[in-house]
């Protein structure tokens, strides 16, 4: 048990006391705003792209639903598999650029608690967000260097200069048209 | 500056002398001895108030005293003495608590109890549903793994240096800490 005096050194020192944000456990405080390792990232990367997959599978379903009930043909037919890959394409490309770009985080860091920063740590812009999010469609292979670089990050981060980190704390989006009229 | 002139009376007791002039030479020779006896104590007892009240006395007094005290004081086992002596409670009593109390850093001591109990943490086992604790047991272990890698990797590339994961921003010096 720390006495109170301990305590007080530790804060006057410098360690974060209270004032960082308790939601976080204090196991997981040091790591917060550290570069995330291979596995943190890799897990995120699989519930996106998974979820891409769902879609894809349930609009499928809803398609072969709706062709059954207007033509009367029965069962997904595979010609749509081109179309479905394509889409998921165009699909995790659209969402990884819209949430990089506006909360920095997508589903899946959401889950993990990690979030995308660029070179200052500020959230990244529009264009990068979408440039980094084709380069990870395309080049998938670049998280695979998270695991030998000596500062966490993917080939994707070293050349877009991003880094992405733990950051549990989930910071409410601003409202950029402002309060309704008359509640100001 | 005028000086006090003291006579001295010698004056033999009446009806003495006459009578035995060896008891009038003794009695005279007692009166001049206290009268001097007299004179002597004065003198001394002026003279030494006025090296006591001189400047250098009292400098040599200055440096003698504090060790003559702290000797003293040395030999004693205060602490007992104050036990044994003074009613603590008594003192407590009669002190005025709210200006003690002005004094506590009471913000610090409610930080330093609710970190010490981890309150957060209870709050969060009591309110928090299975999903929260599942997804910060997820990213815990995901973290745990990451570890891992990073530790297996690093031995085999002989890398000794440990890896620079803190990124720009103020989210790690909000936080500032290496990570264990």
């Amino acid at each position: 048990m720390t006495s109170f005096s301990e305590y007080k050194r530790r804060v006057d020192a410098g360690v974060p006391g209270l004032d960082v944000d308790a939601s976080v456990p204090k196991d997981a405080r040091p790591y917060q705003g550290h570069r995330a390792g291979f596995v943190s990232r890799a897990l995120s990367a699989f519930i996106d792209i998974g979820s891409v997959i769902a879609l894809i599978f349930v609009i499928n379903l809803v398609i072969a639903l709706v062709r059954l009930i207007i033509e009367r043909v029965q069962g997904a037919t595979l010609p749509q598999f081109g179309w479905s890959v394509a889409g998921g394409f165009l699909l995790i490309w659209l969402a990884w650029t819209y949430a990089w770009g506006t909360t920095g985080r997508s589903l899946g860091m959401h889950i993990m608690g990690l979030r995308i920063v660029n070179y200052s740590g500020r959230r990244v812009r529009l264009p990068v967000a979408a440039l980094r999010s084709l380069f990870c469609v395309f080049f998938p292979i670049g998280l695979i260097w998270v695991i030998f670089s000596p500062a966490n990050r993917s080939l994707q981060d070293v050349v877009l200069r991003t880094s992405v980190v733990h950051d549990w704390v989930v910071d409410l989006p601003s409202i950029h048209s402002g309060p309704p009229p008359g509640t100001a | 500056m005028s000086e006090a002139t003291e006579v001295i009376v010698f004056e033999p007791r009446p009806g003495s002398g006459a009578a035995n002039p060896l008891g009038a030479v003794v009695d005279i020779s007692a009166s001049a001895m206290f009268a001097l006896f007299a004179v002597a104590e004065q003198t001394v007892s002026s003279t030494v108030s006025t090296v006591a009240n001189s400047a250098l006395v009292n400098s040599a007094l200055d440096k003698v005293v504090p060790y003559a005290v702290n000797a003293v004081i040395g030999r004693m086992n205060l602490t007992e003495i104050v036990l044994d002596r003074v009613d603590i409670d008594e003192i407590v009593a009669q002190a005025d608590l709210g200006k003690i109390i002005d004094r506590l850093p009471l913000i610090d001591l409610a930080n330093y109890i609710i970190d010490e109990i981890d309150l957060p943490q209870i709050i969060r086992q009591s309110t928090g549903g299975i999903a929260t604790d599942a997804m910060n047991t997820t990213r815990m272990q995901a973290i745990d793994a990451d570890d891992l890698v990073q530790k297996v990797v690093d031995t085999i590339m002989l890398r000794r240096k440990a890896r620079k994961t803190t990124a720009p921003g103020e989210i790690a010096s909000e936080y500032s800490g290496e990570p264990t």
